[in-house]
This record gives C-alpha cells, structure tokens and sequence, in this order.
C-alpha cells in the first residue's frame, strides 16, 4: 500500500476511535441523572411501626395490635421509652388542651358525648417482658415506660402493644362525622417521641401545638366493612382484597421514610385521579363535592410543579404517591392538615365559598407546602412551629401569586392577595416574636406562626432577590431533607446563602424579637416633607421625592427622620419599591403635595356608575 | 307580528317618546351623584395619598385596606356627611322603588298610546296605575315567599335522599322567581294596555300573551337580556382601561352605557306592550268585542 494511502487509512481509524470514544463518554454521561434529580440515600429508619387495626363504625372505635421499634442513632443510651397518646386529649373537656382551647378548634366545638381517647392494654418487648405505663401529665397524652435495660447507641427496641382508640366525632383534624359514614384517623395510635441530645423531646398536648417525630417505615392493615373505600399515608400493598369471612376487608398499606400516619374512610368517597410526573395524584372526595374536588386536583397539580422547581422533588423521589381528601361538609374540623404523602382540605368555610373566593385553592397550595416543610424538613411543631407553618405560609403566598385563576380573592374585578391578607392579619397584632413553644402564644399564635413569617419572609425575598431567595430555600430543603432542623439550622443556611448581616437581622430582629416598623410621612409643606420611622425595627430604605424635572432617590439609612428639602416637590415616597413588607402601612409611605382632583373626579365618576346600577336593581336588574 | 317588528316597532316607540328614557335615567343618575358626592368629599385627603389612588386604579384591595388604616383624621362635618352618603343608600333605593312604579305606568302609558300624551297626563298616567300595580306586586311578593320556602323545605328533604338534587331545585327555584318577575312585569304591562285596573285579570291577560306569543316573548327577553349583558361587559372593561385621572373619558364612556342600558330595559317594556296589544286585540276579536279600552289619559 502506497505511504499516503496507509497514513490516510491510521488517521481515520484514529479519528473513529476518538469519534467512538467521545461518543460512549457522551452516553454515560447523560445517562447519569444530574445531582440534584438523583434519589438521596434513604435516611435511616428511627420509628418504625406494624399496626393491624380494625375499625368498627358504630362505635368508631379502633382495636389494634402494634409493633413498634425504635433505633438508636444517637450517642446517649436512652433507659425509657415515651409514647404520645394524643387522643387522651379529647377524653373530656376538662383536659389541658381543651382548657386551653375554649374548647373549641378553629371555630368548631367538641361534644363532650362524643369524646376521643386512648388506652393501652398490654406492652411488652418483643422478647417477652412485660413493661408498665405510666403517665407523664394528667391527661395522659404522654405516657413513658421504664426499660429493664437502657437502648445502648446503635441498637434498637422492639415493643408490642395492644391498644383501643376512641374516635370523638370530628374535632381537630381527627374523628367521625357524616352520621358514622366518613371517619379521619390522625394522631390514632401510641406514637414514640423523639430521643435527642440525650432526652425524650415529647410534651404533654397543648392546644396550639402540633406533632414531632422520627423518620421510619409503617405496616398498616386497616379492616374495615366491605364497601368502604380507603386512602391513607404511602401506598396500597397489593390490590383490594377480597372480602373477609366475617364481611370485613382489609386494606393493606406501607409507607416508608415518613414520619406519621394517617388515613381516612367512607362509603362514598370518589375519586379523581392524575399522574405528575412519577407521582399518583388522588384526590378523595365525597359524593356532592366533585366541583371541589376538580378544584382542588388543579390547584395541587400546578402548586406541585411550582414547588418541585423551588425545592426539588416531591418526597425526594421517595414517595410515588400524594392523596388529598376533601372532607364532608359537616367533617370541617378534619380539614386543612398535613401528613406525609396525604393531606386533607374542606374546612367548611372553604368549599362553601363563592368561585372568586379561592380559599379552597389556599388550603390546598398550604398543605400541599407541608409536604415540604413538615413531612421533609421535619421541624419540631411543638417547639418551634413558626418553622414549617411559616414556610409553609410563605410557601403559599408564592403559590396564590402564580396560579392560574388569580389570588385569594378575585371578586368584581378587586383582588386582595394571600400575602396581603397576611400583611393585614400581622399588622393587628404586630408586636410578636415568631418564635416561641406552640403554648406560649394565645390567641396570637396565628400571627407568630404564620402571618410574620410571611410577612418577614416576603421582605426578606424583596431585599436579597428572588434568586438568592431561592438559592437559601433550596439549600435549608436539600441540607435537612429527611432530617430534623431547628431555627438555629436555618439561621446557619441563612448566613451561608445570603450573608450574615442578612441572617443577623432576620433572626435577630424578626424572629426573636418583637419589634415593628412604620414608615411614615409625617410632615408636608411647601418646602418639603418629613418621613419618621414608628417602631424599633430598623431596615434602611430609599426615598423618592418626584420633582417636575424628574424623580431623585436617596438612601434612608436606620436613625432619625428623613427631611425631604426640595422646594417644588410633587410627590415624596419611602421604600417605592414596597421591599419591606413588614412595614406596618404602606399607605402612609408617601404623599402628594396636592391634591389629586383628576383622581378624586375619576373616582366619583365610577362610584356614581356604581350606584345608578344599583339604584336602576329593583325587581329586575 | 314577526319578532324583528316587534324590535323594530319598539326601537321607535323608545326614541319617538324619550321622556322615559330621559326621566329613567335622570331618576338614578341624579340621587347617585347625590350619594357618591356625599360619601367622597369627606375621603379627598385619600387623594393626596399616592398608594390609595393607585389601589383605586388597579382595584387592589391589598393597598386599599392599607389606605382605610391611614385615613387622614375626619372631621366632624365630614364623619357626618359621610355617615349620611350611606344612611341615604337604602333610603333612596326603597324610594326609587316607589317612583319607578310611578314611572311604569306613566312610560307603558306612553307606550301603548297612538300618541305621546302632554307632560301633564304622563304625569296623572303614573299615578293612575300606581295602585293597581302595588297590589300586583303584593300578589307577585305572597307567591314568591311560597315558592321560596317550598323550595326550601323540597331541598332540605332532597339534601337527605341525594345531595345534587338539592342544587337542581334550588336552580329551578331560582329559574321560578324570576319567571315570576318577568310574569308580573307582563301583567303591568298587560293591565295598562287593556285599561282594566283589575289586578287579578291582568295576571290572566299577561297569561294570555305567554301562551299565544311564547316565542315572540322569550326572544325580547333574551334578547334585551344579552344587549344588557353586553353592556354591562363593555362598561367593566372600559372601567379598567380608562385610567383614574381621566375623569372626563371616564365619564362620557359610562354614562353613554348607562343611557344604553337604560335603553335596553325600555326596548323590553315597550316590546312588551307592542305583543300585549297585539295579542289583547286578537282576543278581543276573536270573542267579538271591539278593539280593547285605551288607557284613558
């Protein structure tokens, strides 16, 4: 072969090698999925639990076998083991809880001929000794049990229990209604408390607090009547069964890395049902409430692909279902709570409002939120609730912003947004810290744990900037996915992502303390204005002062008054932008020198229109 | 009579005799100029306010509630002024409902003449009917209520046996009164063009015109209706796109949709009285009377 022809023929040779290689280079790795899609490794299982329950809807009652095991992954042997009997709450009206509460629960009362309680028979290792219960509070909501030898690190316990829960008729986020045929089992079952740094984190239960607890896998068998249909938290084990001997069925579920179970039950559920990605969305709903249910269905979808993009993937690729009950109408008290994988919505007032109100789609966005920020990002509810509520809450607002159909109130062409609803729920009650224990807020406790955080959070996104926003959310999520966080956590991230003078004045300022801000014009003469800050919250902010020649901005920074000398001034304004929604008022940020007469004669003009119409209304419009 | 005559024909009855028109809209313009006056002046240090005029522009309730907890301090003459701007609210829409019936019979006295009668019997035309159509009122109200609480009381029974069937009857409870409406509406009409003040036998005669001209009579319904409905589309658009300081545009753009809107319900009323006439004469044809009484003027 001729030189030229033989050097020819290595050259391509060569080149298809290169070729060939680049290209099974270019294979694996688009085969491999980026970081941040892939699932994590599955966080270690702390307590885990195989109930077989059997619900009898007369007397709405459940009789159970548990086992439950709990790992030790700590440095501190535990030497005791404390379970929450949360239902021992409902047990009367005389409990902490009920005196705490009214006893009402987000304007439902409880009936005391319908009380919800707990008890448990017999405990035992799964070695055989028996343990004894005792109580840790008077209402027996926490009850602990003395271990003849402590859990040592790395190993775990293993107890089974027998026990009955009474379901009261519908009364915060649990229990029965719609004459026997609808129940909502939530906080059903003896349930650990959480071992860290060397202790039992478990309260007695209050009224404002929720739940706490660890990581692990659930077995649960529910029987019920043949004909009832059943959702509850993870995934159904296999198909519907066939009917037992005695007419019962029963319905099998697993749910694995999450820290709570829950389900519900009824003869007339239906369903509608959408895939969102690698995820069964089900929304559950109760014959009659199919308009709600669609509603709720299009909410959670959008509301899903939102969050996902803002905090990466549902359960983190963990969990392949998500179910949404919407309760009965008389079942209000069961709505607008979050489990993992499931949550529930039709607080009355929310499906029984006109189309323009879309409080049902609030519900929705917020519990679906949770699924974040509660049953990811596992913060302790007790302690700290302002963490998932306030996130959550936050969470929300962004949703409401971006959904399809408009914000919470859409009514005659008016929109009042969720985050300006929250605003104005913060501004009654504004000199609050958002943290604190669940029972250390009264009847404040709605705008510590969710209208501040809201409020704070949105002024925190307006000053750093929807990215950076987004980078310190996604941050806190992947860094505490599956894990426990606590303010101090958060306030670490925070610092991290966007600074520590940023992470110094949100917690210092809005988190641990209680003081507020009000920018205000409190002068105007021809010469000029004068703009004075109320409160002692202190965030710099420009002002504008618009002249005939154009506008100047100047910096306000934290002190005394702004004095706006400018002789000819037609308008002055603090914070044009609205960065800091936690401003008190934002009307009272500017002025005009004059009068606006064009407004006000506008202004008349619509109202007079408004008025004729409903003058001309009498038996026919 | 072919529909499109029957518009037609009404269409010039409206313009030919404006004094309805013109008195119908002068009637509501006039008391809510009044009311809106009576309840802005005291709020014009609002508009000195640039975040409450633009929550007035973009009808964001977020900034409007900050503005109502920033409300310059009132004084006493303009707490009161505005406390009257919203007592005289419902004072003046139950005395308008008086002063429409009033107008009725004056304008379906207009209508059904063959010529517009002097400004002194429209006048005395209106009062003549004023009676007779409170009490077919009254009878329209009586019957209402009963309808209203049967349709409660067959829904809270249905509500028990199947939940969606509670809704169908509220809806066709909602269909029956504003047939109802509609009805005695007719049956004023009805009245006056027969001349009989006769309450009860104008709600056969209005009976009359439904069964003989259903079609005719939908079709003005609906018909106004949807013109209505337009209207009142346009006018909430052009609200939002007009900006707030240009009070004139403003102005001009909605009050030309309200003497439209006005028009429209008139367009109906005089349809009306153009198929009662037609179909009371028939009537009377058939049973060998002559032509049906005029109202006396």
């Amino acid at each position: 072969m001729a030189p030229q022809r033989h050097l020819r023929r290595r050259l391509l040779s060569y080149v298809h090698r290169v070729v060939t290689l680049c290209g099974l280079i270019g294979v694996i790795a688009f085969s491999v999925p980026p970081l941040s899609a892939q699932a994590p490794s599955p966080p270690p299982d702390v307590a885990s639990y195989t109930i077989s329950a059997t619900y009898d809807p007369d007397t709405h009652r459940i009789t159970a076998q548990e086992t439950a095991t709990y790992v030790n992954h700590t440095d501190a042997a535990i030497p005791d083991l404390v379970f929450h009997l949360y239902l021992n709450a409902f047990s009367s009206a005389d409990t902490l809880w009920m005196r705490e509460a009214g006893p009402q629960h987000r304007g439902f009362s409880f009936s005391a001929d319908h009380p919800g309680w707990i008890q448990v028979g017999e405990i035992r290792l799964a070695e055989g000794t028996a343990l004894t219960l005792e109580p840790v509070d008077a209402d027996s909501t926490l009850v602990q049990a003395a271990l003849p030898t402590p859990v040592l690190p790395g190993e775990s316990v293993t107890v089974e229990l027998a026990f009955e829960a009474q379901l009261p008729r519908v009364f915060a986020r649990t229990g029965w209604a719609d004459g026997g045929d609808f129940v909502m089992a939530g906080q059903w079952f003896p349930k650990f408390g959480v071992w860290e740094e060397g202790a039992w984190n478990a309260y007695p239960f209050h009224a404002n607090s929720e739940f706490y607890a660890d990581f692990g896998a659930y077995r649960v068998d529910v029987t019920l009547p043949h004909g009832w249909i059943v959702d509850a938290t993870g995934v159904r084990d296999g198909d519907v069964p066939a009917p037992n001997d005695d007419g019962t069925v029963t319905h099998r579920f697993r749910a694995d890395h999450v820290i709570d179970f829950a389900w519900s039950a009824s003869p007339h559920f239906r369903r509608l049902s959408e895939a969102a990605g690698d995820v069964a969305v089900t929304v559950t709903y109760p014959s009659g409430q199919r308009a709600a249910a669609r509603r709720v269905l299009s909410a959670t979808l959008e509301a899903l692909a939102l969050y996902e993009d803002w905090y990466g993937s549902y359960g983190r690729g963990l969990y392949p279902a998500l179910t949404v009950i919407v309760v009965p109408p008389d079942a209000g008290g069961a709505g607008g709570m979050e489990y993992p994988t499931l949550f529930t919505v039709g607080a009355t007032a929310t499906t029984a409002t006109p189309r323009c109100v879309r409080l049902l789609e609030v519900e929705t966005v917020h519990e679906l939120g949770h699924q974040w920020f509660q049953s990811l990002v596992a913060t302790n509810e007790a302690e700290e609730p302002w963490l998932d509520e306030g996130f959550t809450d936050y969470t929300t607002a962004r949703a409401m912003a971006r959904l399809e159909g408009g914000e919470a109130i859409t009514c005659g062409g008016w929109t009042l947004s969720y985050l300006g609803l929250q605003r104005l729920t913060y501004a009654m009650l504004p000199e609050i810290t958002m943290a604190g224990k669940a029972w250390d807020f009264g009847a404040e406790y709605g705008v510590a744990t969710y209208a501040k955080p809201v409020v704070a959070l949105s002024t925190l996104e307006r000053t750093v900037g929807e990215a950076a926003m987004l980078r310190f959310l996604r941050t806190y999520v992947d860094t505490y996915a599956f894990k426990h966080a606590t303010g101090e956590d958060v306030r670490a991230v925070m610092a991290d992502t966007l600074g520590e003078e940023t992470a110094t004045w949100f917690f210092d300022e809005l988190v641990y303390d209680d003081v507020t801000l009000d920018v205000q014009v409190a002068e105007t003469g021809a010469d000029g204005a004068v703009l004075v800050r109320e409160g002692d919250l202190c965030l710099p902010v420009p002002v504008e002062v618009a002249m005939q020649s154009g506008e100047i901005i100047q910096p306000w920074p934290c002190g005394g008054p702004f004095e706006a000398d400018a002789e000819g001034w037609q308008r002055v304004t603090a914070d044009p932008d609205r960065t800091v929604l936690v401003d008190l008022n934002l009307a009272n940020n500017a002025a005009r020198r004059r009068l606006d007469w064009q407004s006000w004669l506008g202004s008349l003009a619509r109202l007079t229109r408004t008025l004729q119409s409903f003058f001309r209304c009498g038996w026919l419009p | 009579m072919k529909t499109r005559t029957l518009f037609r024909h009404a269409l010039v009855r409206v313009v030919r005799r404006p004094w309805p028109w013109l008195l119908r809209y002068l009637l509501a313009l006039f008391p809510a100029a009044l009311v809106a006056m009576l309840l802005l002046v005291p709020l014009r240090g609002w508009f000195r306010q640039p975040v409450v005029i633009e929550a007035l522009e973009t009808q964001s309730l977020d900034l409007l509630l900050d503005g109502l907890r920033a409300l310059p301090t009132a004084s006493a003459v303009d707490g009161l002024l505005w406390l009257a701007g919203l007592l005289a609210v419902p004072v003046i829409w139950a005395a308008l409902r008086l002063v429409w019936l009033w107008l009725e019979g004056a304008l379906l006295t207009t209508y059904a003449a063959d010529a517009p009668p002097s400004p002194r019997a429209f006048v005395r035309a209106g009062f003549r009917w004023l009676g007779t159509f409170l009490l077919i009122g009254l009878l329209l109200a009586a019957i209402s209520a009963m309808l209203v609480v049967s349709a409660i009381l067959l829904g809270l029974l249905a509500r028990m046996v199947w939940r969606p069937l509670a809704m169908v009857i509220a809806g066709a409870g909602a269909v029956l009164i504003a047939a109802m409406v509609l009805y005695g509406e007719l049956a004023r009409t009805a009245a006056v063009v027969s001349g009989d003040k006769h309450a009860v036998r104008a709600f056969g005669r209005a009976a009359s015109v439904v069964c003989r001209r259903p079609l005719s009579l939908l079709a003005l319904i609906l018909g106004t209706l949807v013109l209505r409905g337009l209207l009142f589309l346009a006018q909430r658009e052009l609200s939002l796109a007009i900006p707030l300081s240009w009070w004139a545009a403003t102005l001009i753009v909605q009050q030309a949709i309200q003497v439209a809107i006005t028009g429209a319900s008139l367009l109906r009323r005089a349809g009306e009285v153009g198929l009662a006439a037609k179909v009371l004469e028939a009537e009377a044809q058939e049973l060998g009377d002559s032509v049906a009484q005029r109202p006396c003027l």
